[in-house]
């Protein structure tokens, strides 16, 4: 849809010249007459004839695409209009003309889309990463943002978790705000979508990501951390298709977590101080037993993608629809860790009349995940693989081998609490009707990876709508007016269960639990914009403008119980809420909180180029938000933006002098912008309530509570958006007859106005009040580079970017010295928000080695007082990456096909908490192992483990940070076409067959799990390790098919 | 031309049309600032919500105090008391205010600074929105009442931060987040002296009294959990005092004496006072109420002495035995020596007064209580045949099994020595106590009556009868008026004291204030404001550590607990260096007042002046 929007708009290029030129020359002879039109038959406006050799004697045809000249006799006329491939023709003895222009192929690949339209390559003055579909295909990734991984530069994607159905993160240009709010705006198909976890990445044709703050200006207060631009495919004109694709993946745990084996863990625990050969004989330990709990919990998983679309259209209408399945079931044994998702892509434009088409792209998702615990210190089946000491078996094969208080609760004697249960069905049973067991010789509290996999019973599941309807009014050439209703609604539930259970004194529960809930929400947005497309001799202007309003609501319920005799029965089919008793002991909660927020904006954009030489755009938007983000007095913003570029390439003196050969292109733009995040305000920050009855007295001495109000604390009305400022210089180059590319961008982004909560001097009574008093600053310099030619038959190009990247935090308000936050059980450790460091580092004690006679660690007592305390901590490392790179190499040959993808980054630290200083007998990395003071090794990185065995300080060290710098090969993949001599035969257009290793190689330094999951989901935690589903090595099998 | 006109119409219609009013989006399950306030139940919201707000900060504030902040930012300061614990540096945040080695960032104070606008700041949102009484119908008697017992509330706040800050800011009114406050004595508007601020405390507490309940009789208990006619008359009278214009304070005392209203409770239980079983009694005056409310919930740990039993219970975990009838604790309070001694000399060592604040380690806790070890572990005292042995004293009886079984098989049990305790190794300090001497803290020390629910429900006592007594008699002695002597003599005799004054002089209220009022945060006031602060100055130079020598183990040789002895012999240490290389001690010119917070106030507040040499 939008290249053809593009072609309408370009075709009246010189609409205005028309009008105001007319005819440009007169001549004698020949007087001659016509039209033209595109290949719809709509008349094309602003189209160019003139005498070729003569460009002196032309004309512009009108708004009827009519156009008068006379010419010399004989002479040749040549029509073009941006857009369109150029025609000429011979006049011979004809004096009516019609001329039908085709859509310029070449022209329309250089587009891209921008907020509201689209726009030429070459003409871009912002800084907008194009992703297009041939570099999403065949990945065996799920995710639309996880397929954007390595593929630009400037934007860093943060695969989280390995686990089934875990969307990634996308991070644009850094990390602009002390909030967890800093994800981009995404927009898919003109319609904002809160993830684009739900999209296949086979169903894209095009992803643009607005990097700079003029691109993204016209999106206002909701584009300070970036935007992304997402493009469904749409049918082709006259080539109607069935393609199916399918990919089985087999897939294992990629990174084999360096944990301490039966000999090195005793070896270990003789090093911190234990006599574990009388801790041995204490546990019967059978001097073999030598548990790899990675090889327990994890298996081989397989998950299949199934695709299957058709496209086609004409010069009427165009339509794509598409199926795709995708059942992941994960690495971890059985299938407690499952993703399926079947979705549906129908999208179908129509030209009604020459002067409206309508159009529509409708997404249907269903969705149903089933996932285990991870980042968590307890009860967690990722930690507990880690932590689980190898003397322990997975299996019990008999009650004679349990732990005392195993065997204790089997006989009755119940610690508090479970009286009320059957001692038996206290310790848990694997299906093979073998016991967990768990260790003899520590209790930690997650008993066993493989109990907390048995207990996790909780599932999710929903249904999600996206879709637009569409209608392009196009009165007269160059103008479009589009009036759009997008909309989504989502529905899902989920249940839980859980029941007691017992495997030590830490790990258990004496409460059966049960929760369910469902949600429901409802989004729309309904945006009219108008372009319109005007020519002044070689000055080219477009103007958008445009409003729109949104409105979502939210609703959810939900209900759960908890206690020791809660359901009618237990069995599965009574395992549901319905089915929960009224007995006393049974606590139930319910709730239900509709939510609604609104959003109105007015926006505008008005760019003009000259000769292709030079341009300039100017962007603005006007934003109001609903009262539960702004107070009425501040709701309006308003976001500016103005970019330009100077196309040297195009100019005289470059062209006479420099063949295209040598230099193909080159420009250089700027840009500068405002942008803001909404995301941080919510729930009414600005307001202060009443907080009704909330607060109580008692008057006398046996008396019952008087209940009373005050406020909830101070308003801010002036309460406002974080706001982003960016400037923004770019440079694109081609050599070598376009086979050398080469473009670097240099940005500085000032995000200002981060919200915080700044003490109030305490004789206003109130503590705090959210005010907008901090600014980060992002700036990076970002290089792609890339090279493609053919050798014969072989064809092979190799693309490759690279970014470097810094982030400070410049502002905070003076009454908060840092912020700072996280709290663990075992570690000191801490993540904090201050004024010369990057967001969220790491803060903590330093460490300087230790005496190297004990092996006592030093860590470094900054104020001198001889204590080292919390004021000694510092700044110990950052989660952010200095650098990341992605490369791309792809060949080509007869049928063959090859692709090597790889990315990585560097420069970012991993702080893992996997170490217990409360449970120093717990398992952990081999590298603490292999790298601590002993005698016989007295300059190992860590001290001597019996003096650190408990320290909370020591383990909240920089000893214990790791370089987190990572390179993955992401994939590896041979392909084969086969020839269509051959296909043809069967009714096959296209039959590709492929292989393929993803995510096979990691180059890495760090001793845990994955270094690329190894920190918390939450950036105010950033490179905090808590144990987490790692990423999976895959291969894969794959066809495509193309009927 | 008509087919553009559609799209025009169009585009120019929807451009016209505003949604702006769909942005109004109600907040759900409040109700906004101005729809509250209008009523008669709105005031009694709000006075609650002031009174909740006193009875949170005074007892536990927002930062979890496992002691009354309140209290113990006053009583550490003193020459009477160390703050203990288990070790140098356990419950720091007390030790270095009794060291005098705190800066201006210390928790206690920046802390209880902060509480004390707090509570201002919820009686002045009674106060501005009630001082008129109702929107539509004007004053009412809720709308007096209320008003007068925020003002009386906000005065005490002024009080107590005057005393401990000198100048603090002067808050009357809800101030805006933006406001920054000036010190009284530098406000451009409204400049007060510190002795003008105290007048103005009590000028607002004198204002309040005829709005105010009055307590029906001493035996009223409810008519302490709330202020009253007599609290404000406390506030203005103690206000005046520290504004040294003893001729005004002594109106304002004398008619609570007149009221009748309060007593001194009688000897035998004056240490009720701090206890839960004697909250609200005759000599109370008022304190911060908290009942065990099951339909509160956990909340009551808002305002109850959260973790009071254990703050104050005595490091029994450090001794060989536990007596049977302590409760234990982390033994954060130590009493000085020369205190002690001072006390004895002074009442005698039998006085009821003595008894109930402090008690001597040898013998009333080595061998007046009742230990495990005192009785062979299968005694039952439920058994008649077995009566319960006298086993106060040094000496016990000691019941053995002779080995014999009666006819029914039970064993026989016979007298056969009595048993030395002093030579007992199940009791005594086993290793150390930081901070303590010869004599415990008995106050404020648990009561098994103190636990209720599952932390303590005890009430903040605030202002007690004897306070007045006493002010009112140092008012006197300084004005030369006689008519105090009488309450001077009073306190003595009720204290069983063998001292008792036979003229009012300032020296003699001196002396007795010390001792009465001990551990409740008068001291160190008082010390600044008689000019007495010399005996402050080697506060945190002179930590004692506690050793039995029945327990010195020679051969280990790490403790400086001298030779062993064959009985229990208490042997003190002062010759630890903890504070070793750190400035301790009271300074003239800088430790007469607290600092003001330096970085939640002083550095975010350009108009508040910090206290000199601070």
């Amino acid at each position: 849809m939008t290249r053809q929007f593009f072609a309408k708009m370009a075709a009246a290029v010189m609409i205005i010249a028309a009008g105001l030129l007319g005819t440009v020359a007169t001549a004698q002879n020949r007087a001659i007459s016509g039209t033209v039109v595109d290949e719809s038959g709509a008349p094309v406006v602003g189209a160019a004839v003139i005498v070729v050799g003569n460009a002196s004697i032309g004309a512009v045809t009108d708004v009827n695409g009519a156009f008068r000249l006379n010419v010399p006799a004989g002479a040749n006329i040549n029509v073009s209009c941006v857009g369109y491939a150029d025609q000429t023709v011979a006049i011979g003895n004809q004096t009516n003309f019609r001329f039908v222009l085709v859509e310029d192929a070449e022209f329309l690949e250089e587009t891209v889309v921008i907020g509201y339209g689209v726009q030429k390559k070459s003409d871009l003055s912002g800084a907008v990463a194009s992703i297009r579909e041939e570099d999403l295909k065949n990945r065996s990734t799920t995710d639309a943002a996880s397929a954007l991984q390595g593929k630009a530069a400037g934007v860093q994607i943060l695969n989280y978790s390995g686990a089934p159905g875990q969307g990634a993160a996308i991070r644009v240009r850094g990390y602009s705000s002390n909030s967890g709010s800093i994800g981009p705006l995404l927009i898919v198909d003109g319609l904002k979508v809160d993830n684009i976890q739900y999209l296949d990445p086979t169903m894209i044709e095009s992803m643009e990501i607005l990097k700079d703050a003029a691109s993204a200006a016209i999106y206002g207060a909701q584009a300070g951390n970036g935007v992304v631009l997402i493009t469904t495919k749409a049918g082709k004109e006259g080539s109607s298709s069935i393609t199916y694709d399918f990919k089985l993946t087999n897939q294992s745990l990629a990174h084999l977590p360096g944990v301490m084996n039966r000999k090195q863990f005793i070896d270990f625990k003789q090093m911190q101080g234990y006599n574990i050969d009388q801790e041995l004989v204490a546990n019967g330990d059978d001097g073999i037993i030598d548990t790899d709990w990675s090889k327990e919990l994890f298996e081989r998983g397989f998950m299949q993608q199934h695709s299957l679309s058709f496209q086609g259209g004409n010069k009427n209408g165009h339509y794509f629809v598409s199926l795709n399945y995708v059942d992941n079931n994960g690495i971890v044994v059985g299938n407690k860790d499952v993703y399926k998702r079947l979705s549906a892509q129908v999208n179908g434009d129509y030209n009604i009349k020459p002067w409206l088409q309508v159009g529509t792209n409708t997404s249907i998702e269903k969705w149903s995940t089933l996932g285990v615990t991870q980042r968590s210190e307890t009860n967690s089946p990722m930690m507990a693989v880690i932590q689980n000491d190898p003397l322990t078996p997975a299996y019990y094969d008999e009650v004679g081998q349990f732990t005392t208080s195993m065997t204790n609760v089997w006989n009755g004697q119940v610690p508090e609490g479970f009286e009320t249960y059957d001692p038996h069905s206290l310790i848990l049973q694997a299906p093979d009707g073998r016991w967990y067991a768990v260790s003899k010789y520590v209790d930690n509290d997650h008993g066993s990876p493989l109990i907390q996999l048995a207990r996790s019973n909780s599932t999710n599941g929903g249904i999600s709508v996206r879709g637009s309807a569409f209608a392009n009014l196009k009165p007269f050439k160059g103008f479009v007016f589009t009036s759009r209703f997008g909309y989504r609604l989502s529905f899902s539930n989920s249940h839980s269960y859980s029941e007691p259970y017992y495997a030590n004194d830490m790990a258990k529960s004496d409460q059966y639990s049960i929760s369910a809930g469902a949600n429901t929400g409802i989004y729309y947005q309904w945006e009219n914009f108008a372009n319109y497309n005007f020519n002044i001799g070689k000055n080219a202007f477009t103007a958008m403008a445009g409003m729109s309003f949104t409105e979502n609501f939210s609703d959810n319920v939900s209900g759960n119980a908890n206690g020791k005799d809660i359901l009618s029965g237990y069995a599965e089919n009574f395992r549901y809420l319905n089915y929960v008793n009224s007995a006393e002991g049974t606590t139930k909660g319910i709730s239900n909180l509709p939510g609604h927020s609104a959003n109105l904006s007015y926006y505008g954009r008005l760019n003009w180029s000259y000769d292709s030489r030079y341009g300039l755009q100017a962007n603005f938007r006007a934003d109001a938000f609903d009262s539960s983000k702004l107070s009425k007095k501040s709701r309006w913003g308003y976001f500016p933006s103005v970019s330009g570029f100077w196309n040297i390439s195009n100019e005289r003196f470059i062209k006479d002098n420099i063949s295209k050969d040598i230099l193909s292109f080159l420009k250089v733009k700027a840009s500068w912008g405002v942008n803001g995040n909404i995301n941080v305000l919510s729930g009414y920050k600005y307001d202060t309530t009443i907080s009704l009855n909330s607060n109580w007295y008692e008057y006398g001495m046996d008396a019952q509570p008087s209940y009373g109000s005050k406020p909830s604390g101070v308003a801010n009305p002036d309460l406002k958006w974080e706001t982003s400022e960016q400037l923004d210089f770019g440079l694109e180059a081609r050599f070598l007859n376009n086979r050398l590319t080469f473009a670097t961008e240099y940005y500085d982004k000032n995000t200002r106005d981060l919200l915080v909560d700044a003490s109030l001097p305490p004789e206003i009574g109130v503590t705090t009040s959210t005010i907008n008093a901090g600014t980060v600053n992002n700036k990076g310099l970002e290089f792609e580079l890339g090279w493609k030619d053919r050798i014969g038959e072989l064809s092979y190009s190799i693309n490759g970017n690279f970014t470097w990247q810094k982030n400070k935090v410049t502002y905070l308000d003076p009454s908060i010295p840092r912020d700072v936050k996280g709290s663990y059980y075992v570690s000191q450790i801490r993540s904090a928000f201050e004024v010369g460091y990057p967001i969220w580092y790491m803060y903590g004690y330093q460490y300087d080695g230790y005496k190297p006679e004990t092996g006592e660690p030093i860590l470094h007592d900054f104020n001198g007082d001889g204590d080292v305390t919390d004021v000694d901590k510092t700044f110990i490392g950052s989660g952010i990456p200095d650098y990341l790179f992605g490369l791309t190499l792809n060949l080509e040959y007869k049928g063959f096909d090859f692709t090597l993808f790889g990315t990585g980054v560097a420069g970012n630290e991993i702080f893992p908490v996997l170490y217990r200083t409360d449970r120093p007998f717990n398992n952990t990395l081999e590298y603490y192992h292999a790298n601590s003071w002993s005698e016989s090794n007295k300059s190992a990185r860590f001290p001597n483990p019996a003096l650190v065995k408990n320290d909370t300080k020591f383990w909240a060290s920089s000893a214990n940070i790791f370089d987190g710098s990572y390179f993955k090969i992401k994939q590896i993949q041979l392909g084969y076409t086969l020839p269509a001599r051959i296909t043809k035969r069967v009714l096959i257009n296209n039959l590709r067959m492929f292989v393929s290793l993803d995510d096979y190689f990691t180059f890495t330094s760090y001793p845990g799990l994955d270094p690329e999951t190894a920190t918390t989901e939450n950036i105010q935690q950033m490179g905090i390790d808590l144990g987490t589903y790692p990423t999976t090595r895959k291969v894969v099998f794959g066809v495509n098919v193309t009927f | 031309m008509k087919k553009y006109l559609i799209p025009l119409f169009l585009v120019g219609a929807v451009f016209a049309t505003s949604c702006e009013s769909k942005l109004d989006i109600p907040q759900k399950g409040v109700i906004s600032i101005d729809d509250f306030y209008k009523t008669n139940e709105d005031a009694e919201g709000a006075i609650v919500a002031a009174y909740d707000a006193f009875a949170k900060y005074v007892a536990r504030g927002d930062n979890e105090y496992i002691i009354s902040p309140y209290n113990a930012l006053f009583n550490l300061p003193s020459d009477d008391i160390y703050g203990a614990g288990e070790f140098y540096g356990d419950n720091d945040f007390l030790g270095e205010i009794n060291d005098f080695r705190f800066d201006a960032d210390a928790q206690l104070v920046t802390d209880m600074y902060r509480y004390y606008y707090k509570i201002i700041y919820s009686a002045n949102l009674v106060i501005d929105r009630f001082k008129d009484g109702l929107p539509d119908e004007g004053p009412t008697a809720v709308t007096k009442r209320v008003v007068a017992e925020a003002r009386v509330m906000r005065a005490w706040c002024h009080m107590m931060l005057a005393i401990g800050w000198d100048c603090p800011p002067l808050v009357d009114h809800v101030l805006g987040a933006a406001e920054r406050p000036y010190n009284c004595n530098t406000d451009p508007n409204n400049p007060k002296t510190h002795d003008e601020l105290l007048e103005w405390c009590a000028e607002e507490a004198l204002a309040a009294v005829p709005d105010l309940r009055e307590r029906a009789s001493a035996s009223d208990k409810n008519g302490t959990t709330y202020i009253t006619k007599g609290f404000a008359n406390f506030v203005a009278g103690k206000a005046y005092v520290f504004a040294n214009n003893m001729a005004a304070a002594k109106a304002p005392l004398k008619e609570i004496i007149k009221s009748k209203k309060y007593e001194l409770v009688p000897a035998e239980r004056m240490r009720e006072t701090f206890h839960i079983k004697g909250e609200g009694n005759e000599e109370t005056i008022f304190g911060t109420n908290v009942n065990n409310n099951p339909s509160i919930g956990s909340g009551v740990m808002d305002k109850s002495l959260w973790m009071h039993l254990d703050i104050s219970g005595w490091r029994t975990d450090h001794w060989a035995g536990k007596p049977n009838a302590i409760k234990g604790g982390w033994g954060a309070i130590g009493v000085r020596q020369e205190f002690a001694e001072a006390l004895i000399a002074n009442d005698g060592f039998d006085s009821p007064r003595r008894k109930a604040w402090i008690v001597k380690y040898d013998p009333e806790i080595l061998y007046d209580l009742e230990y495990p070890s005192d009785n062979p572990w299968w005694l039952n005292e439920k058994d008649a045949r077995y009566p319960k042995f006298a086993n106060r004293g040094r000496y016990i009886q000691k019941t053995v099994d002779t080995g014999k079984k009666d006819d029914k098989g039970k064993p026989i049990i016979d007298t056969v020595f009595t048993d030395d305790k002093t030579k007992d190794s199940q009791r005594g300090i086993a290793s150390y106590l930081y901070g303590q001497t010869e004599y415990l803290e008995n106050k404020r020390q648990a009561d098994p009556g103190d636990v209720d629910y599952w932390l303590s429900t005890l009430n903040v006592l605030v202002a007690r009868y004897a306070e007045v007594l006493l002010l009112y008699a140092e008012a006197c002695a300084v004005t030369n008026d006689n008519d105090g002597l009488q309450y001077l003599q009073e306190i003595q005799r009720r204290a069983g004291s063998q001292h008792i004054s036979s003229s009012l002089t300032l020296a003699e209220v001196q002396n007795e204030k010390r001792f009465e009022m001990f551990m409740e945060g008068t001291r160190w006031p008082d010390l600044v404001r008689w000019g007495k602060t010399e005996s402050l100055v080697n506060n945190g130079k002179e930590i004692p550590y506690m050793y039995d020598q029945f327990f010195a183990d020679e051969e280990k040789g790490t403790t400086p607990r001298k030779t062993k002895t064959e009985t229990h012999t208490i042997y003190l240490d002062y010759t630890g260096k903890d504070n070793a290389g750190k400035t301790v001690g009271f300074v003239k010119g800088k430790h007469e007042h607290f600092p003001y917070p330096y970085s939640k106030a002083v550095a975010i507040n350009e108009n508040l002046t910090q206290n000199p040499n601070w």
